[in-house]
């Protein structure tokens, strides 16, 4: 028993050392196995705190941009409403119309934004307190951001479009073909499309926008345009995509939440059991 | 409290944001990021207990992990490094008996504190990355960036070590 001790107390340091470094070990495993980590992520009061303070003062350089980019979005949006010319004709009408809405937008801001490494996050300012949860979509209006993950009562952390977790259903704007957008950690402003039928016909310059088979993304919020295809053996080896946003640049963001859910998560599990 | 520990607070207070907010945004080439919080662990006074400085290193990576979304990555990193400095420092300066009590980096020439610096970024920077990949697959991605990345940090660390480091006798 005393032999035990006296090596106790002799390997103390290593043993310290060992005990602690299995710790990091554990939240760096579980932070590759669940794509996100539950103890250790930004989405808190000390780091979203610190760094909501800091963005608040930088985003006063980045105004000019982000007024230039708010106006051409709203021009955009007004050029839509006098197109579709959205006024119910019959009081049944404006009842669908609000009943049959799926989608809630709700404004926030990127307060801590990676790009450099092959897992990154985002950081926001919204959180549980402005009914934001896991799960939802991040987007701008050039296009996708990423995914919500955690989220404490005033601060969110986010999946980035360019996180080698990061997986969306994605299509061709143009006709419906389906295919998964992955990204291979090399470069900020190419994703990659996979899993794309051969008997689609790509050009490079397509639009590619979401597809809508998942229960995060509405259907054609835009991605980017294909840039690099790679056709061998009769079929797309690999598809680049180079995204619309400039991810380095991302500042006011929407996060989307989908009002039918949970209802579509019920529903996919009855199926599976 | 002692001054030495109340140095060692004001440090960890001081390098966690200036790692956080100012080095992990400069990304030199897209990806290379000094990494300042090296100093932590080389101004952490040789003569403390050594269970202390695995304990407030541990922490100290966790709390970088905490702001940059990467599980554990730092904090095993910065433990495996509080735990082998002083084997590496005596294995550089080739000193097997070195005094703890008197220790100082100016006491040494320029070129063996720029190999320690370089091998203790290199360690500290082979371990985040290898764990951030987690894919042996990508082992050449590993090394390119941890050597890049290294000799920016060494740059960079030795500059402030000149700076901040006293040079008058006690």
């Amino acid at each position: 028993m005393q032999f035990i001790l006296y090596l106790i107390q002799k390997h103390r340091n290593f043993l310290l050392f060992f005990v602690l470094e299995l710790i990091a070990l554990f939240f760096t495993i579980q932070f590759h196995s669940y794509q996100k980590s539950k103890f250790i992520n930004s989405a808190n009061g000390i780091t979203g705190g610190l760094y909501n303070s800091v963005t608040s003062f930088r985003s006063y350089l980045y105004l000019k941009d982000e007024n230039t980019m708010l106006i051409k979005e709203n021009s955009e949006l007004k050029n839509k409403l006098l197109k579709k010319a959205v006024t119910p004709t019959s009081f049944k009408d404006s009842i669908d119309l609000r009943f049959q809405q799926k989608f809630e937008y709700a404004s926030a801001k990127i307060i801590n934004n990676d790009f450099h490494k092959n897992n990154n996050f985002l950081t926001i300012n919204k959180g549980k307190k402005d009914s934001i949860s896991p799960y939802m979509a991040v987007v701008n209006a050039k296009g996708i951001i990423g995914i919500t993950s955690n989220t404490s009562n005033n601060y969110t952390s986010a999946i980035s479009v360019l996180n080698t977790h990061f997986k969306v259903n994605a299509r061709l704007k143009k006709a419906a073909y389906f295919g998964t957008l992955t990204w291979n950690g090399k470069s900020y402003d190419q994703v990659q499309l996979i899993d794309i039928p051969r008997q689609a016909s790509l050009k490079i310059g397509d639009t590619i926008v979401t597809g809508g088979r998942s229960a995060i993304f509405p259907e054609g919020i835009l991605i980017g345009s294909v840039s690099d295809i790679e056709y061998q053996n009769n079929r797309y080896e690999k598809i680049n995509v180079s995204l619309f946003n400039d991810v380095r640049n991302v500042s006011n963001v929407y996060i989307i939440k989908n009002l039918h859910k949970q209802e579509i998560q019920k529903l996919e599990n009855s199926n599976n059991d | 409290m002692t001054s030495a520990n109340i140095k060692i607070l004001i440090r960890f207070l001081l390098l966690i944001p200036l790692q956080v907010l100012i080095a992990n945004h400069m990304r030199l080439f897209g990806y290379i990021n000094p990494q300042i919080s090296l100093l932590f662990l080389l101004w952490y006074p040789l003569k403390k207990d050594v269970s202390g400085f695995l304990v407030n290193s541990f922490l100290f990576g966790l709390m970088i992990d905490l702001f940059s979304n990467s599980g554990g990555v730092n904090a095993a990193a910065c433990l495996l490094l509080a735990y082998t400095r002083l084997p590496i420092i005596k294995f550089i300066f080739n000193d097997k008996e070195i005094n703890l009590k008197l220790f100082k980096y100016s006491n040494y020439s320029t070129m063996p504190k720029i190999a320690l610096i370089f091998s203790l970024a290199f360690i500290h920077q082979f371990t985040v990355y290898s764990l951030e990949y987690f894919n042996v697959s990508y082992i050449l991605t590993i090394l390119q960036k941890t050597f890049t990345n290294s000799l920016f940090t060494t740059f960079v660390v030795i500059i402030f070590l000149s700076i901040f480091t006293s040079t008058k006798k006690q």
